[in-house]
Parts: C-alpha cells; structure tokens; sequence
C-alpha cells in the first residue's frame, strides 16, 4: 500500500513517499524514510515488501559506490537507471526483488531527471510518475497540473494536491510523508518526522531531541 | 585509482582460522529451488503441512529512562496449551535482549547465534557492538533465508554508545528501527493499551505498570497468550529484570483497585 510520488521541476527533481511502514492489518512504524539516498545526487524512492526494499536500495547504492570507486567517475542519472533495472531483470527469473521505484537524479549531462522502474523490470524516462494505490489517485491530479520548468513551490503545490487527494479518497491513512529533492547542490530532505524528537518535544524534553539527532 | 586489492583478499589472509569465522548454517534441501520446495511444506493444503508455533504478545518500548520490554510466556501447538512458562525475551549479553514470537525454535537458534557473533565482533574489536550492528547481522541471517519457512518477529534492543535503541526484525527481511513495537498475534490489543498510555518522560515505574498492563489486557483477549507477565528494563548499566507477575493476579489485582476506586468514588 506503500505511495511514492515523483515529479520533475526547473533544474530538480522531487520525490514522496508516505512515512508508513505497513504489516498485514497495521502500521508498525509512523516514520520510515522510503526515499533512500544512492549518492550524492541520486534518490529512489521505494515501495514494495519492506525487506527486499531496504536490502535491494543498499544493494544498489554500494554498486555505485563500488562503480565511482574503480573507475574514479560516478554514473550519471540514466546510467544508474539503466545498472538497475539490469540488476532488476537478471534477479527476475531467479529471486526476484519486490520493489517498485522512482529513481530521481541531477547530473551534468541530462540536468534533472526522474525514471519509472516497476519491479518486472519495466523502465521509463517520465516527467512525473507515481507507483502503486496512490497511481490511481493521483496520477489524473498530476496530468492536469503538470508543466515543464515549474519552480519547487510550484510542484509542491501539486504534491499538496495529490496528497489531500490521497488523504480524502483512500482507505488507508496517510497522515505524513517524507520528501526529498535533488539539484545541482546535492539532495535536501524538505520534510520529514521523527516520532522520538515528536514524543520528547511533547514533553519538553528539547534537550534530548536535540542530543539524538547528533 | 583508488586500490581496491582488498576486495580479492584471500581465505588464508583471514585474522582467524576460516573454521572459526564460518556462521552458522543450514543445509538446504538438495532441489533446484530450495523456498519454492520448503514453503510447499508450509502450505496448510499440502498432504502432510508443517505446523509452527504462533501465539504471543510481546512489547518494547524505548522511554526517557531506557528500554522496558515485556512479554507473556505461553505457547500454544495449535488449540493446546504446550507450555505457560515459557522465556521468551532471550538474553543476548548483558546489555542485549531479544525477544521470541513466531517459531519458537527459529528464534531461539538464531538468537543464540546472534549472541555467538556478538561476543566475537568483542573479542576482535575490543568494544561492544552497538545495537544497530548487532540487530543488522540478525536481519542479514534471516533475509538470506527468506520464503524458505523461518518463521520470527523478533525485537532487538539494548544500550549502546549511541544510547538506547530498539530495532523490530522479522523473517521477511524486515528491519526497522523504532520508538516502540509489539509484535505477535495479541500485539494489536496490546497496542490500544501502549500507544494510549505512552509518554516519552514516564518514570520507571509508570512504564513498568504500563507495559504489564498492555501485555495483560493482550492475554485476557488473545487465546494464544497468556501465563505470566515478563518484564525486563534496559538502562546504561545493562538489562534488568524487573518482574514476572502470573496473569490471574494481575488480573485480580486490577480488578481490586478497580473496586476500590470505584468505592473510594461512591463515598466522596
């Protein structure tokens, strides 16, 4: 039941997902970040069954690593998108990864950029894309609003709407996201939560917060 | 270019004997592919299925004055009752804990394994291995074994360099660290009771009336738990154990006060 939503904008590239951690009936966790970071300028956000995301999204991410530290050069955006949905498709006959994704990237050659991965190994180059029950919702929300080169206030004003959508049409609640963007400047998390800094701010306990996020 | 050599390092160059550095394994059944094979053996249709284990409430939550965990201490095979005495937060080390839901078995062995590896990674490194580490290597083991009929909910929790932590680890390959879980087929009432009564500066001994009450009210619900209440409480110095109540005099105790307040309100 996971969302991922993602869009690209003038030079950037957003991606959200819902901050829930879902097993069968239950929410186990309120603040999971779904939207691994693969390096410096690549995100992915990630739905799917929660063991094979966490364990695919490493798996990648220190392939990269590995890649940029033998050949002294990082992939760019579609490079990393293509060694993916490769690792995807050869694991597909095998042991399959259960893991839809949204890889958003910022390189020299193709700016910002955003690809569509699905976990048969489907791959799209999209302007925005959306995976799972949230598709649905939102991806007529994203057709109709949707236009090249919006500023970041202006995509998230489209995220906004998705996510109200989201909060009002379907059954299972989503009370926060996290959401991340990639640029020229790296990635910046623009929101996230933190249930323990949530619990000690309640309390007064700032100090403590503040202590746990060093 | 960065030197990469150690990536093709050699068995011999090992510090330890390989014998020694093995972790521990199964053999896996000699067919072309060993889960399709194994979860057929689970399969409730196939002509002779493979019970587990299932039943239990177990709890840990992490509060200003460390970890409390608790849990019950029955075990059902089916509609019987095998045990009511059973432990099922395993002491790792001193300052480690897990707890046990799902096969009883499953949990014990790689928990006990777990322990093994942890009291290894000390002697090498000569300093504790933190919570994260120690809960990552638990949900490495049991990923490599996934779909293959491993069946645990477990949490890892302890106190380490980094303060208290509690991370939840199941036979799907799921790891998460969290501010509080119950896991087990009794977690659901068991959290009505828990994220009601949560407050991040809980004295101990509120947290300990509060994780006891969660687990009683989950086995005064829930058919597979029951027994007693096991309560444990990790603080920097390492894990105590705090109590174990049986659940009938829990039961009767509640119900006393119950009465006594309600008289107490009666007369004023």
């Amino acid at each position: 039941m996971d969302v991922v939503l993602g869009f690209v904008g003038d030079g950037f590239t957003i991606i959200a997902t819902d901050a829930g951690q879902t097993r069968s009936i239950m929410r186990i966790k309120a603040d999971e970040d779904k939207i691994p970071e693969l390096d410096e300028y690549k995100i992915m956000g990630c739905a799917g069954d929660a063991g094979d995301r966490t364990h695919f999204a490493e798996f990648v991410a220190k392939n990269l690593k590995l890649y940029e530290l033998r050949n002294d050069t990082a992939l760019t955006t579609a490079e990393a998108a293509a060694w993916t949905r490769k690792a995807l498709a050869d694991a597909l006959r095998r042991k399959p990864w259960q893991v839809n994704t949204l890889i958003g990237g910022y390189d020299e050659v193709d700016g910002a950029s955003l690809y569509f991965m699905d976990y048969l190994a489907a791959m799209a180059k999209v302007p925005f894309g959306a995976h799972g029950y949230g598709a649905y919702f939102t991806y007529g929300l994203m057709d109709r609003m949707w236009r090249p080169n919006m500023s970041e206030d202006e995509i998230l004003a489209i995220l906004d709407a998705c996510i109200a959508e989201l909060q009002t049409r379907f059954m299972v609640s989503m009370p926060a996201f996290f959401v991340k963007k990639v640029d020229a400047s790296g990635v910046t998390v623009l929101r996230s939560i933190n249930s323990f800094d949530d619990e000690r701010a309640r309390v007064g306990d700032d100090e403590a917060a503040a202590a746990s996020t060093n | 270019m960065a030197d990469l050599s150690f990536l093709h390092a050699t068995k011999a160059s090992a510090a330890l004997p390989a014998q020694e550095m093995e972790e521990a394994s199964f053999a896996l059944p000699a067919v072309a592919d060993p889960a399709a094979y194994q979860s057929q053996l689970y399969d409730p249709a196939s002509a002779t299925p493979l019970h587990m284990a299932h039943g239990t409430t177990t709890l840990a939550f992490v509060f200003k004055h460390g970890v409390v965990v608790a849990v019950d201490s029955r075990a059902t095979q089916g509609q019987y009752i095998g045990s009511q005495t059973v432990k099922k937060v395993i002491e790792i080390n001193p300052y480690l804990l897990g707890t046990m839901a799902g096969g009883a078995a499953d949990c014990m062995f790689w928990e006990r394994e777990l322990g093994r590896q942890c009291r290894l990674y000390e002697l090498r490194n000569k300093e504790r291995i933190s919570v994260r580490a120690a809960s990552k290597i638990l949900g490495n083991i049991v990923y490599n074994y996934k779909g293959m009929g491993l069946s645990m909910g477990t949490m890892v929790t302890g106190c380490d360099a980094s303060g208290f932590s509690l991370f939840y680890v199941d036979s799907d390959g799921t790891r998460l660290e969290g501010q509080r879980f119950s896991v087990g087929s009794g977690s659901t009432f068991a959290y009505g009771v828990l994220d009601s009564g949560f407050r991040w500066d809980m004295e101990p001994e509120e947290a300990y009336d509060l994780a006891r009450r969660a687990i009683y009210h989950a086995t005064h619900r829930d058919a597979y738990s029951g027994g007693q209440v096991n309560l444990y409480h990790v603080r920097e110095e390492g894990w105590v154990k705090i109590s174990a109540d049986n659940v009938f005099d829990l039961h009767y105790g509640y119900a006393a006060e119950a009465a006594a307040e309600a008289d107490a309100e009666a007369a004023a």
